[in-house]
């Protein structure tokens, strides 16, 4: 049968549909089909010993960016994505241009597609040019495929115009996906505050900065009915805000950054460029926190805010460095990783990059269910492999995680019912 | 290195500084050194204080040696003072002012640094408005070059807190009976951090930072300095009183209402310096600011040795530069 692919003998999880089996999978015509012994199939793989799950979809990251100090187009960064096992990406608005344009959204849409890997999905610009003052063309931005609307890292600090933007969106059912912040208490600050960024004489960011904003947007979203993500949480309080809208019955969702998960602020020690994130790495008992909630629920997800950032943007003292650090190559491998240290199942692992936020945003992807899009992760979960600047496919070389060993690895993905092997890495 | 395990990320840090030896080779910061390192530098700068003592000015240690002072922030004593100690010790000294150089049009300061190595430079004295710039440096240079940190941000300024260390030891003796009370803008100074770290490594057992939250945020006790919220505690039979520099800008950001109201809470004048033992001493890093954070009676008093800090600060400068360019060029030649 033609455009047909067999994955057979893999160890199935699928966390949407409850599933935990060695199963077949089968795929025809970009959508997941019933496996069935009298269809000859284009391709037949065998898959013993290895996990076959959906195509993981990354709820915040920046496949490539044409502004200054960062690096990576398209075809670099969704060929990474693919190799970290995420087939979608969700990518917010702070392009140059800004997505604020139907032009421009379309142009990424079109660039994804040609590219031919992992597929890009754009956070329209909640305010024309992100500045905070006038709403963009939402619900036509959403027409032409956008997934919600967002206003990356610029915070809108006229509340009015905040309330009526969630208003806006609350009329047409667009999710907001909003990075709590107050820009007044973030300032220019470039590191938690606390006494790691005390000792090393950095300007501090303080956890309110995090959860002021919270606390503003969940009683707007009470106020206006609309519908919020939380992206990239990095506070333990912060955490307990959403777990307590959630409790109230409040349309809100949450996800926290790989980074935000594994490592605290203490991996800033000797200037430690490659840690320079935003939002930053908080304490340890944050993180802790971070990973509480991801257990009993109150996160949705982990994304991956991939960001890949030129060696020279990173090659200066630590104040100046560009924020961000590359995250696809070794994204399901960290999120394993993380399962392994907090004691998850595989399953729930699986859900946090899958099912979970897919749901969170309504998306169709992210589940094996027949019929679905045909988006599917193999991942042999004990082999051991070392993220070395010459084999991520990023062209970001930086991350936190260089010449460390990870314990598991992505040997592929079907991507829209195509067949890309990510051969392993040593 | 995995990014979690930070005992070793905190060491490769500290060790930076160190040659093969465990000698000092850059100055970058008096944090994670140990007392035999810094008695050195203070034994070396004695030494440096008897020769002129006996009119011996300039001894021939860096002699052919090229001492770069690399100076991306403006400053009056400090560079002169590197200057001066340089040339005391018969190196070249080369000023480079970067307000005007390359840097201004753009050029990265790894690019301005390679350029100057090309020069062939054997000791960067850096100065920086970044935290962490000195380190930057150091970890960018060809093996063969030394660097001293002259401030960087709000990070550290270990020539200036090793001065301090001198004139404390000059007129005070042993560090291990002495209580001493740091007062001001320790959040923004880079002067009070590598003083907290010098004092606790040469075993003073009561370090007292005192001011107001805004200024000296709760957190700094993780420092192993305990917090005074007023001048009558903090200053409560202490042998040495260190008085900070309050710039102007605090105000602007609302971190305090207005120098007035500093000045009587926590400025230094004669009937306040009674809260401190009889005999104990005032050091100011300077620039003072009269009537700011320190009454000019005092500055200019009996107690005061601001003006022996900065005397001393040409010898501790001269022991640090030689005690480095030793060690480099023992450690490991280009």
């Amino acid at each position: 049968m033609k455009n047909s692919i067999l994955l057979r003998n893999g160890r199935v999880i699928d966390p949407a549909n409850g599933r935990d089996e060695v199963s077949d999978i089968a795929i025809h015509n970009d959508v997941i089909a019933t496996p069935d012994e009298q269809t000859n199939y284009d391709l037949e793989l065998d898959m013993r010993g290895k996990i076959l799950c959906p195509g993981l979809v990354d709820l915040w990251a920046r496949p490539g960016s044409p502004s200054i100090g960062h690096c990576g187009d398209i075809v670099s960064e969704t060929t990474a994505a693919a190799h970290g096992g995420i087939t979608t990406v969700c990518m917010p608005p702070d392009t140059t241009p800004t997505l604020d344009q139907t032009a421009t959204v379309e142009l990424i849409r079109g660039l994804s597609r040609k590219a031919g890997t992992s597929r890009v999905r754009a956070y329209a610009a909640l305010t024309r040019g992100l500045e905070g003052k006038h709403l963009s063309e939402l619900q036509t931005l959403m027409e032409v495929g956008c997934i919600g609307a967002s206003q990356a890292e610029e915070p809108i600090n006229d509340t009015r115009v905040l309330r009526r933007a969630m208003e806006y969106s609350a009329n047409y059912a667009i999710p907001l996906v909003l990075q709590p912040c107050n820009d007044w208490l973030r300032a220019d600050g470039c590191a938690h505050e606390g006494p790691v960024a005390q000792r090393l004489g950095l300007n501090g960011i303080p956890a309110s900065a995090e959860t002021v904003a919270i606390a503003q947007i969940i009683e707007l979203a009470i106020h206006t009915g609309a519908r919020v993500h939380f992206s990239r949480l990095s506070t333990a309080r912060g955490a307990m805000l959403v777990k307590q809208a959630k409790a109230d019955g409040l349309a809100i969702s949450a996800d926290a950054s790989i980074n935000n998960l594994l490592l605290a602020d203490t991996a800033l020690t000797g200037y430690n460029n490659h840690c320079k994130l935003m939002p930053p790495l908080r304490n340890s008992a944050d993180r802790d926190g971070l990973q509480a909630a991801l257990l009993d629920g109150t996160l949705d997800g982990i994304c991956s805010d991939h960001r890949p950032v030129s060696a020279d943007a990173k090659a200066v003292p630590f104040d100046s460095a560009n924020v961000g650090a590359s995250s696809f190559d070794s994204f399901i491998s960290q999120v394993l990783s993380l399962g392994n240290q907090i004691g998850a199942s595989k399953t729930e692992c699986i859900s946090w990059v899958s099912s979970r936020p897919a749901q969170a945003l309504g998306l169709p992807y992210g589940t094996l269910s027949v019929g679905a899009p045909a988006d599917v992760c193999v991942v042999e979960p004990d082999t051991k492999w070392v993220l070395q600047t010459d084999t991520m496919h990023s062209k970001g070389k930086n991350s936190p995680w260089l010449n460390t060993e990870l314990k598991s690895v992505c040997t592929g993905v079907v991507l829209r019912g195509k067949w890309i092997e990510a051969p392993i890495r040593p | 290195m995995n990014p979690t395990d930070q005992a070793s990320a905190q060491q490769a840090f500290e060790q930076i500084q160190l040659n093969r030896d465990g000698k000092l080779k850059h100055f970058l910061t008096t944090e994670g050194l140990d007392r035999d390192t810094l008695t050195h530098i203070l034994e070396t700068a004695e030494s440096f204080m008897g020769a002129s003592d006996q009119g011996l000015k300039k001894v021939p240690l860096l002699r052919g040696r090229t001492v770069a002072n690399l100076f991306f922030e403006n400053s009056t004593r400090t560079r002169t003072t590197f200057e001066l100690a340089a040339k005391r010790l018969s190196a070249d000294v080369l000023n480079i002012d970067i307000q005007r150089s390359a840097t201004a049009k753009g050029e990265s300061l790894l690019d301005t640094l390679n350029n100057l190595q090309a020069m062939l430079c054997d000791m960067f004295v850096v100065r920086h408005a970044e935290s962490g710039a000195a380190h930057f440096v150091a970890q960018h240079v060809a093996p063969h070059v030394s660097v001293i940190n002259a401030g960087d941000g709000r990070h550290a300024h270990p020539t200036q807190a090793m001065l301090d260390m001198f004139t404390i030891r000059r007129f005070k003796g042993d560090f291990r009976q002495l209580s001493v009370a740091i007062v001001g803008d320790i959040v923004h100074s880079r002067v009070a951090r590598s003083q907290i770290h010098a004092l606790k490594i040469l075993g003073v057992p009561d370090i007292r930072a005192v001011g107001p939250t805004t200024l000296v945020p709760q957190e700094l006790q993780e420092m192993g300095v305990s917090v005074y919220r007023d001048l009558a505690s903090g200053l409560a039979d202490v042998d040495v009183v260190i008085m900070l520099r309050l710039q102007n800008e605090r105000m602007s950001g609302a971190l305090l209402p207005s120098t007035g109201e500093y000045f009587r809470q926590y400025g230094l004048d004669n009937r306040r310096l009674k809260y401190a033992k009889p005999d104990a001493i005032v050091m100011h890093p300077g620039p003072t600011n009269r009537g700011v954070e320190i009454d000019g009676a005092v500055a200019d008093g009996a107690q005061s040795v601001i003006l022996k800090q900065v005397t001393y600060g040409i010898a501790v400068r001269m022991a640090v530069m030689s005690i480095a360019m030793g060690n480099t060029a023992a450690g490991e030649q280009p």
